[in-house]
């Protein structure tokens, strides 16, 4: 067995996320730096920007993070979203069951839509306020899946959304899905060899 | 001349003998020779705009303190009935705040007064924006932020001293405001205690706001403006076409498919502006062509009562009101458009 995956499924979910218009738009309600593409403020990380033959190291925090915290401090009232994933059950040397856990956050300043965003969500067929409409849009990006592991990707069959406040001035709901996969390479599970 | 030497320049008349009629006979000349001798300045009473109310003369002291905290501090000596609580003092091109009772001794009064080191702004409810100056003080407990294992938000807590008025009284609870020099990301705050008692002085006073640190909203502060929660200020109605009457029309809120009725409400006037409470208007109402069956419509007096049923179709699609005095003239439209 090895746990390729654990990092893998973050890459996969994060790309699939930053591909998917209405969920950056809808965490980012106005980019963080307007100098750079919507993705890069949605992934965060560190840019260049040059303005008058003068190079500007730039460090955008991010709204999407592969680890269930967000790094740096808060200072505005960001949306974000955290990705963790862990191997719940193991069955042999070749079979695993993957749990990923999406936590997605909105300040609470935040989760109101103003009118207009509101009514372009809601003519695309999404409801509630801006968390709602992002864990529908994550689930309808995520949801039977055929991206990860063998079958489709699943939500958890217990709990499967569930809500939590990461804070005083934030809530949020957490979404789990489950997986089985199973290792394809057997020379890499082990430094000692099959 | 011998006499140039003396500083009192004119001598009052003096003939009772006694000490005391004596004193109170120099003590104004006195003080007018000390004001203006060089261990006095001229100083400027202002207004929060920084608009010069008085030029006066003072005596300023503690100007050479012995640690960072007493610089901030000056004393004040002037003419008695000059001088009042939250007075703004521009002196050495800096701004003062007076934040004590100003007391005398009969001869002179004398203040405390305390350097402004933040200009606040903030808008009140007719969209202006007020600018004061400030004195402001943190009280940090611990580190500034608070932890959490998902995130890490800042909990700067400040004191914030201002002249009570008017427009400094509307500073309540949860009123955000700016309060960081930070020339493009300045972090709001917002206020979670006001004590407008501590320093009340009777007609004059000051507020002592606490704040604490609070999370930037992209969309609606403004730092170039310096303000939180800005919003635009309404415009005065004006006559579409000089000369002409007209009519405007309000509508109690948007209006929002599967929302609550909405009520129209036309105001006429003549060409001079002035309201006219005796028309009665007549309607033409447009609504969104195949979509007529969506509405209930209902005149009560000289407005509309409209509901809009709950059918995301209609998003974005348009109504307008068209409205004319019954005798003719006084026409005005409004079109809204429908939302969620």
């Amino acid at each position: 067995m090895n746990f390729y995956e654990l990092g893998k499924y973050k890459e996969k979910i994060i790309n699939m996320f930053v591909a998917n218009e209405d969920i950056v738009n809808l965490v980012i309600s106005k980019p963080d730096d307007n100098r750079f593409e919507l993705g890069d403020n949605f992934l965060g990380g560190k840019y260049k920007a040059v303005k008058d033959g003068i190079e500007e190291k730039v460090n955008l925090i991010g709204h999407c993070f592969d680890v269930p915290f967000i790094y740096a401090s808060i200072f505005d009232n960001r949306s974000a979203i955290c990705i963790d994933t862990t191997i719940s059950r193991a069955e042999g040397e070749s079979i695993k069951e993957m749990t990923v856990s999406i936590e997605i956050m909105c300040h609470k300043t935040n989760l109101k839509l103003d009118t207009q965003d509101r009514a372009k969500y809601i003519k695309k067929g999404l409801s509630g306020n801006r968390l709602d409409m992002i864990v529908q849009e994550v689930g309808l990006q995520l949801n039977s899946s055929r991206e990860f592991g063998i079958g489709r990707f699943k939500v958890s069959p217990r709990n499967p959304v569930r809500s939590y406040f990461p804070n005083n001035d934030y809530f949020g709901k957490v979404l789990t899905y489950t997986c089985e996969d199973f290792m394809t390479d057997y020379s890499k599970r082990s430094l000692y060899g099959n | 001349m011998a006499k140039d030497w003396y500083l009192i320049g004119n001598s009052p008349i003096y003939n009772s003998g006694f000490e005391n009629d004596e004193f109170q006979q120099y003590k104004d000349s006195g003080l007018d020779d000390i004001l203006n001798s060089p261990i006095s300045s001229s100083v400027q009473i202002v207004d929060n705009d920084l608009n010069v109310v008085s030029d006066i003369r003072a005596v300023v002291q503690n100007n050479l303190a012995d640690t960072p905290s007493s610089t901030l501090q000056r004393r004040i000596m002037t003419k008695i009935g000059t001088l009042n609580s939250q007075d703004y003092i521009k002196y050495d091109n800096k701004i003062y705040l007076i934040n004590s009772i100003v007391g005398n001794n009969q001869w002179y009064e004398k203040a405390i007064m305390q350097y402004c080191n933040f200009t606040l702004k903030f808008q009140s409810s007719d969209g202006i924006i007020h600018s004061y100056p400030c004195i402001v003080d943190n009280r940090v407990q611990g580190t500034g932020d608070t932890d959490t294992k998902t995130m890490t938000l800042p909990s700067g807590r400040k004191i914030i001293l201002i002249p009570y008025n008017e427009h400094t009284i509307l500073l309540r609870n949860d009123k955000r405001l700016f309060v960081d020099i930070h020339p493009t990301h300045p972090m709001p705050y917002k206020i979670d205690f006001v004590d407008s008692t501590k320093f009340n002085y009777g007609d004059k006073g000051l507020l002592e706001i606490y704040v604490s640190e609070d999370a930037l909203r992209k969309n609606t502060d403004r730092p170039d403006l310096g303000v939180c929660d800005y919003f635009n200020p309404s415009e005065e109605v004006e006559s579409p076409v000089e000369g002409y009457s007209y009519a405007t029309i309000t509508c109690s809120g948007d209006l929002i498919a599967g929302g609550v009725t909405r009520t129209i409400t036309p105001t006429f006037y003549e060409a001079d502006s002035t309201i006219n409470n005796t028309i009665i208007p007549v309607w033409d109402i447009v609504l969104p062509l195949g979509y007529e069956d969506q509405f209930v419509i209902t005149y009560v007096d000289n407005q509309v009562k409209i509901k809009v049923a709950e059918n995301y179709d209609l998003i974005e699609k348009t109504i307008t009101f068209n409205v004319m005095g019954h005798d003719g003239g006084y026409g005005g439209n409004l079109t809204l458009i429908i939302t969620i």
